[in-house]
């Protein structure tokens, strides 16, 4: 795995708006095309090995989780339970889910937490990295079928789907959620599927008929939304869930609040311990002199605090931690001449589909990280 | 290879330049308004709503609603009262945007 700085495009930002990518720079660039990552085959292989690995040890722990309804642990509304345990039952849908991998080229990649609910980033990865590749060595692979593994599941979904319209919602006035809304809408276009967007704010509820609706009065009967569960669940609409005539059929399902939730690494660790993919995780310090503290429920990197020898290093704002904390042993990131990567791993399904790259100057991936594109050699 | 053989893109790529243009003025109808819209045309075109209603016993026309195909079953019902009542606005409030 090597980092090698290069020159961008002359004509970088008109070349990614063509695509419908907007947000490629805020304050700084946030696509970064100076340097790119690059793999040997072998390194591909390893990554790809450790996400379908990830993947099912994840799956044992949602079981393990609804086999003892320990709801609490994941701060769940027991109210929620039945719903979980339905969509869980039933094989509700799941289309995708990220795993945040510390990874420098040698031994192997290291959990630091599951983006499974509302993963972000899924655009650059899939689409802008892809036509980046295009044009700087379009000979050279990729570590990257997200675009087509996106569109063989929703086909594959077609049989458990209702002969309804499948919304897309995402909330108002962010280019960034509506971009990754849409792409998804578009694979699911491209699939066959009838779809329609919505503002998660339009979204409807009628007392009447005791069911979730449009902007034009019609049935809601299934929905993607880039929206979290632990949200919806503590909105004025959240209990509506439970109760609506339809059941709605949610886009990533209900099972996967488990997942997404920091409460599932000391999990994974009490399960698996001492697997190779994992990083020793506790929901107190323990033994543990140099750990992460991250904040069960949390975004962006917001309220975590670095400790190495008991001494806190780095720690960032926010407004998370109410939930309570996990801890996680300090685990170094990659140092490429300050550039700090955390690998992005795609789950399409339940299956590896590929990875985008974020980097940081600091110890915290935040919103202040930049997208770096990846080839194989 | 590990790449996606070809990528095509059906919806997305407009996005950018939809979100650039200026916001223009238009008119959103409500579904459960359509009660209350006047009659607008006649005959064999195609109208957005259309009325109906029934002659009382003493003859006089007395109309109900007005409603379209292009809107829920539901909210064709008729009379004000009877209109679906949707409630909004009852998800979105946790934060501006979503990214992790």
């Amino acid at each position: 795995m090597k980092r090698i700085a290069i020159s961008p495009r002359n004509n970088w930002q008109t070349e990614v708006e063509k695509l419908g990518f907007g947000f490629h720079t805020t304050d700084v660039p946030y696509w970064s095309e100076t340097a790119y990552y690059s793999f040997d085959s072998s390194q591909i292989d390893t990554l790809e090995r450790a996400a379908a690995e990830l993947w099912q040890l994840c799956l044992k722990a949602v079981e393990f989780v609804i086999d003892l309804r320990i709801y609490h642990e994941f701060a769940i509304p027991n109210w929620m339970a039945e719903h979980i345990e339905r969509s869980w039952n039933d094989d509700a849908p799941s289309v995708y889910g990220r795993f945040d991998l510390a990874y420098n080229g040698t031994g192997e990649p290291k959990l630091l937490e599951f983006n499974a609910d509302t993963p972000t980033s899924l655009f650059e990865a899939a689409i802008v990295q892809w036509f980046w590749l295009q044009d700087f060595k379009k000979e050279k692979d990729q570590f990257n079928s997200i675009h087509e593994k996106l569109i063989e599941y929703w086909r594959s979904t077609k049989p458990y789907l209702r002969h309804s319209k499948l919304y897309f919602a995402c909330v108002q006035g962010s280019l960034e959620d509506l971009t990754t809304t849409e792409y998804l809408r578009d694979t699911a276009i491209q699939a066959g599927l009838d779809t329609n967007f919505i503002h998660i704010e339009d979204i409807g509820w009628s007392e009447e008929y005791r069911v979730f609706v449009d902007e034009e009065g019609k049935d809601i009967h299934q929905i993607f939304k880039l929206y979290p569960w632990e949200w919806l669940v503590h909105e004025d609409f959240g209990r509506n869930i439970i109760t609506d005539e339809n059941k709605v059929f949610w886009i990533e399902p209900s099972w996967k609040m488990i997942l997404s939730n920091k409460a599932l690494l000391p999990l994974l660790w009490q399960l698996f311990p001492n697997h190779k993919n994992l990083l020793p995780t506790y929901r107190t310090p323990s033994a543990l002199k140099s750990y992460v503290r991250k904040p069960v429920l949390s975004r962006e990197g917001a309220n975590i605090q670095i400790v190495r020898e008991g001494n806190i290093i780095v720690e960032s704002k926010g407004e998370y931690g109410e939930e309570g904390y996990v801890y996680q042993e300090l685990y170094d990131l990659p140092n490429f001449d300050g550039n700090h990567p955390v690998i992005g791993s795609w789950i399409i399904g339940q299956q590896p589909a590929g990875i985008g790259i974020r980097e940081t100057s600091g110890l915290i991936t935040d919103n202040s990280s930049r997208f770096v594109p990846h080839l194989i050699e | 290879m590990r790449k996606s053989k070809v990528v095509h893109l059906v919806l997305i790529t407009s996005l950018v330049s939809a979100c650039e243009q200026a916001p223009q003025k238009s008119l959103f109808l409500r579904s459960d308004t359509t009660a209350r819209y006047s009659r607008r045309v006649t005959g064999n075109s195609y109208v957005a709503f259309r009325p109906y209603g029934y002659y009382s016993p003493s003859g006089t026309y007395i109309r109900s609603g007005y409603h379209s195909i292009a809107i829920s079953e539901r909210a064709n019902v008729g009379a004000n009262t009877s209109k679906t009542k949707a409630i909004r606005g009852g998800f979105g409030r946790s934060a501006m945007k979503v990214s992790s």
